[in-house]
């Protein structure tokens, strides 16, 4: 809920930067700009909307001007929040950015909260549902491709592809619909199967950009991933080589990491929180058991396992154990230590879409850069890339649900009932995809079927 | 439903008169008449005495959308008609021209003639069907009436202007009417009614008139032609009629417009009554001129020779936005004025009549004292046509029942209208005992099946398999109860009898509502599922004096949308176009919140 009042906020990133914008929304965005904002000659400061103005922002109290900037005024309701919105395109810098916002505030705006004006578009009917959470999403990012994915549904990607994924859906259920209306007409209709192929079809968009939502986390929250590997093989090593710092004791006593050591790292973008644990192997020392329990709890929750082996010496029992109990998780084998003579021939190992093998020295560096990118291929890894990303878990339980409910068509047309139950299902699957752009129904089918079909007796 | 009731209209040689196509029923109408029997409308019954075909649409399809269908004799369903009204009690008939309402205070006090007679009443309702200010079009040609060969009327229309009302225009055509006997039928398709025919009513005693076939011809290339080359003469094109028509009735020559690569159009051939020769050719209808008419009739097999005996035409008229009435009909203006038919923007004698009766039920209601009946749109076709008319309006065309409109089709069937509405028109007065007595035979019938079909159970032995064999269905592995084997999709009651010959014995109508109970119970609760969510927010009601302006963050037009409309419910109110999800949000948190202050 919000008030009808004036909100105003700096609407980039703190911090310093050639430029920077306050936003002001509401009702006084207009008198509050006019206040304090001097166009050059002393010309009238009448703002005509969509318009960019040069001039200065002064402190009305003193007349001191602050900052010569750039000032636009946008007339509701064709603005961001869908109200009267002023910008000001100030120079970057902390300090001069505020006392613009202080002298906005002194003129009767109140400071927006996190999200409002994003909220009062939303309220507005300015922007969709599915808009308003990338919005908010997009704020939340934690890194550059987060960003830039919810920046593509805040635009209004994933609302636009899902209003196409819902005009394939009417057509489909015009065509149901019409043949149940106006059986009488000459209305070439789909054949009973030819349906159930054009849904099926349907549904499979609809599950690629569902299957999206997994990618899309991996980028917004960090993928995570787990060094393991006998003791001494080199994990710290490695860690510290992908960091590129001394992070962690590195010793040529086995045994040395005893506890779990999280850092961060970026793989092109792609956010990675990144475990070093302690050597795994049957142990009496206390301690070292612990050590080792917490190993294999951070392997379990891990996305992607880089299992470390020491390539200069034969491949032991526990090393075969732990690429077994491994399972089908993704993981990459980092034959170490090759530097060395080796031993193991990567050769030997079974290879696959989940399973890569890549030799890396940490002490000179070689193959670190190989390793990254394999990482990265292996937690990517999407056969055909989704014409969108989904972000957000309710789009993307909504396009489960979709999807299902089109399943549940076609198998209504399979077992030959009659065609209004196959619409009860085609319009669960409706509702879904509308839900997700937060729009109610409407009388969208009829409108159709006299727009394609000659009806009328 | 005991009141002292006048009918005031124009003819009353022209009461019950089928000024367009003389048939009753059709899919998502057909659905209206039954609904309307069970509340203990006419309709049914009158069709069903006068009918000269009765055909079941949509068989190939699910029990849902199954529709009847029926031609009138329109001269007997006319005096048929006539007949019900002389001898109901408490009916005064009279003819006249009413031209002005009597009202005081917001509220209605009765009625002025053209001839200045004054009558006076607690209620009145319009419906006044295409009679407002009609302006018959046929090429440039146009003249004043409400329909051919009767009377418009003027002063209606500027009287409910005067109190405020909101005018608007519509528009509809009808086909020329042909001379039978100058028709070749001898090549043409002939499209029988179903054998036996099925009555409407769920009292009736059968169908009673002689059966008669309808015939089927197709316009060609050189109609559409003919059309083409005088389309500058028909009132559409020329520009001198301006409202628009509907899309799903359209006339001929909007057809070849519209669908420019359909190289002809179907034409059905229907008597428009036994002791007639004029004949319906539906499909037909123009307001081209006549002499187009003429040549363009004469283009079509079949029709080389046929004599035209009454134009076709398009007739303009007034009709009041629905949106201006509350869900009882009543309008939101003037207390005890009620709005129902045409003067809503609608089309079709069902439709009509769904809103004749209920109008005339809650009239009577408000005059007791008691609760308007306003059906939910999981309640009734009924329900759907009118939350659509005062919530949406009617948008520029005429308003026309589909099923298609109804978010819950698979509950309101044709067949189960009896079930779903009986206990209410008995409740109301409405409904005779028999019909009640009917009503309750029949649902205990159906519970009894049910429970049998539950309680016995077929065995997988040789004499089953042998009978399911017989009726070329596939065997049974394990023992199988009855319900169970009813789900199978290729199995029908009539097939469990083969089977099972001990099965008591119901009436079709049992059977089928079983039927369809058994096999599409999946559906049939998930559909209640949906309904039950959708109840939630048809239970939030609105109360009439909320003032929107308290609720922030909702914009002006919506806070404009809402006041005009003045929903019953946070359900309804979401419903009306334009009506964001959000607001519908602020709404129901602003409810939330004076309710628990
Ligand atoms: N030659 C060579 N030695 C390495 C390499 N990587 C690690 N080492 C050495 O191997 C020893 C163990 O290294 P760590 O990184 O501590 O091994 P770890 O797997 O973390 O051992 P724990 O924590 O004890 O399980 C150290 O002496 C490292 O210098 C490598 O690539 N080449
Ligand atoms: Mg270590």
């Amino acid at each position: 809920m919000y008030q009808e009042d004036t909100i105003a906020a700096i609407a980039t990133p703190p911090g310093e930067g050639g430029l920077a914008v306050v936003r002001i929304s509401g009702p006084d965005a207009e008198k509050i700009a006019r206040q304090i904002f001097l166009r050059p000659n002393g010309r009238d400061n009448q703002l005509r909307s969509h318009t960019l103005y040069h001039g200065r922002i002064c402190d009305p109290k003193n007349l001191q001007s602050i900052d010569e900037v750039l000032l636009t005024m946008m007339r509701k309701p064709r603005s961001y929040t869908g109200e009267d919105v002023v910008e000001v395109h100030c120079h970057g810098g902390n300090f001069l950015v505020r006392q613009i916002l202080t002298v906005i505030l002194t003129q009767g705006a109140r400071q927006a909260e996190a999200g409002e004006f994003t909220k009062r578009a939303f309220l507005n009917g300015r922007i969709d549902l599915a808009q308003a959470e990338a919005v908010l999403d997009l704020i939340r990012a934690q890194t550059a491709k987060g960003a830039q994915l919810a920046l593509s549904q805040a635009s209004g990607e994933l609302s636009k592809y899902v209003g196409e994924l819902r005009e394939e859906l009417l057509d489909i259920l015009v065509q149901v619909e019409a043949a149940i209306d106006f059986p009488e007409e000459e209305i070439e209709l789909l054949q009973r199967h030819h349906l159930a192929q054009k849904i099926t079809a349907l549904a499979d968009k609809i599950n690629l950009i569902a299957a999206s939502y997994d990618w899309g986390r991996l980028f917004r929250e960090g993928a995570k991933v787990c060094i393991c590997g006998r003791p001494n093989v080199g994990k710290s090593s490695l860690l510290n080589a992908l960091l590129g710092t001394h992070r962690v004791i590195v010793t040529p006593v086995p045994g040395t990491t005893r506890d779990v050591i999280e850092e961060t790292l970026t793989l092109d973008g792609l956010p990675v929180v990144i475990w070093d644990t302690a050597g795994i192997r049957d142990t009496d020392d206390q301690v070292e058991k612990l050590g080792v329990e917490l190993s294999r709890q951070h392997l379990e929750k891990a996305d992607a396992l880089i299992v470390v082996l020491d390539g200069s010496v034969k491949l032991t029992a526990d090393d075969r154990a732990l690429l077994h109990s491994a399972g089908a998780k993704k993981l990459v084998m980092a034959i170490n230590k090759s530097d060395l003579p080796l031993v193991i021939d990567p050769g030997l190992f079974e290879t696959g879409e989940h399973r890569r093998v890549v030799r890396t020295s940490a002490l000179s560096g070689t193959g670190i850069n190989e390793l990254k990118k394999t990482l990265r291929e292996l937690i990517v890894g999407c056969p055909i890339e989704p014409p969108v990303t989904v972000t957000n878990l309710r789009h993307r339980s909504e396009l489960v649900r979709s999807a299902d409910g089109l399943q549940r068509a076609v198998d209504t047309l399979d077992r030959g009932l009659p065609p209004e139950l196959a619409a009860i299902d085609l319009s669960d699957a409706r509702e879904a995809l509308e839900e997700i752009i937060g729009m109610v129904s409407n009388d969208d089918i009829l409108e159709r079927i006299f727009s394609s079909f000659c009806i009328g007796k | 439903m005991g009141c002292t009731t006048l009918m005031m209209t124009l003819n009353l040689d022209h009461i019950g008169q089928m000024s367009c196509n003389p048939a009753i029923g059709g899919i998502g109408k057909g659905h209206l008449v039954k609904e309307i029997d069970a509340l203990g409308g006419e309709m049914a019954r009158a069709i069903d005495e006068t009918g000269i075909q009765f055909r079941i649409l949509n068989t190939k399809k699910g029990p849902a959308v199954r529709a009847s269908r029926a031609q009138a004799d329109k001269a007997l369903y006319r005096m048929r008609m006539k007949r019900v009204l002389e001898n109901c009690p408490g009916l005064m008939l009279r003819q006249g021209s009413v031209e002005a309402l009597i009202v005081e205070d917001g509220q209605i006090k009765g009625v002025e003639t053209q001839i200045g007679e004054c009558f006076f009443g607690r209620k009145v309702i319009l419906t006044t069907g295409t009679f407002l200010k009609g302006l018959i079009h046929i090429g440039d040609r146009n003249y004043s009436a409400g329909r051919a060969g009767d009377f418009a009327v003027h002063g209606l229309s500027e009287s409910l202007v005067g109190l405020g009302f909101k005018v608007g225009r519509l528009k509809t055509g009808t086909c020329p009417r042909l001379d039978s006997r100058t028709i070749d039928y001898s090549e043409l398709a002939v499209q029988d009614g179903d054998e036996p025919p099925q009555p409407f009513s769920f009292s009736s005693h059968g169908v009673v008139q002689r059966q008669v076939p309808c015939h089927i011809t197709y316009t060609n290339s050189r109609t559409h032609d003919i059309i083409r080359s005088a389309i500058h003469r028909s009132p559409m094109y020329s520009g001198v009629i301006k409202s628009r028509g509907p899309r799903y009735c359209p006339s001929i020559e909007d057809k070849i417009y519209r669908f420019a690569d359909k190289d002809r159009h179907q034409i059905f051939l229907e008597p428009e009554g036994l002791d007639t020769v004029e004949v319906y050719p539906n499909g037909l209808s123009t307001s081209l001129p006549l002499d187009v008419q003429v040549e363009m009739v004469r283009s079509i097999k079949g029709l080389e020779q046929a004599e035209i005996m009454r134009h076709g035409y398009a007739i303009e008229y007034d009709f009041f936005e629905p949106t201006q009435l509350y869900s009882s009909l009543e309008t939101k203006l003037v207390k005890g004025l009620y709005h129902a038919g045409q003067i809503n923007g609608t089309t079709g004698y069902e439709e009509a009549a769904a809103q004749g009766i209920m109008a005339g039920i809650n009239a009577v209601l408000s005059l007791r004292g008691e609760e308007a009946l306003v059906f939910s749109r999981d309640q009734a076709y009924i329900g759907v046509l009118i939350d659509d008319l005062v919530t949406k309006g009617t948008d520029s065309e005429p308003y026309r029942m589909f099923t298609s409109r109804a978010e819950y089709r698979l509950l309101l069937r044709e067949d189960n209208a009896d079930l779903r509405l009986s206990a209410i028109g008995h409740r109301i007065g409405l409904a005779g005992e028999a019909e009640y007595q009917r009503y309750q035979g029949k649902k205990a019938a159906i519970d009894d099946l049910i429970q049998y079909l539950d309680d016995n159970q077929l065995n997988a032995d040789g004499e089953t398999n042998a009978r399911l064999e017989s009726i070329g269905k596939g065997p049974l592995h394990n023992p199988t109860k009855l319900s169970q084997l009813l789900r199978r999709p290729e199995i029908s009651l009539s097939d469990i009898r083969v089977i099972y010959p001990d099965m008591i014995n119901c009436s079709r109508d049992v059977d089928s509502q079983v039927e369809v109970t058994i096999k599409y119970q999946g559906y049939v609760n998930r559909q209640n599922d949906i309904v039950e969510r959708f109840q939630k927010m048809e239970d939030v009601r609105l109360p009439e004096d909320i003032d929107y302006s308290q609720i922030s963050g909702i914009s002006r037009e919506v806070r404009e949308k809402l006041l005009r409309i003045q929903p019953r419910s946070l359900g309804q109110a979401a419903r009306i176009s334009g009506v964001t999800p959000a607001a519908i949000t602020l709404l129901s948190f602003y409810l939330k919140k004076r309710k628990s202050a």
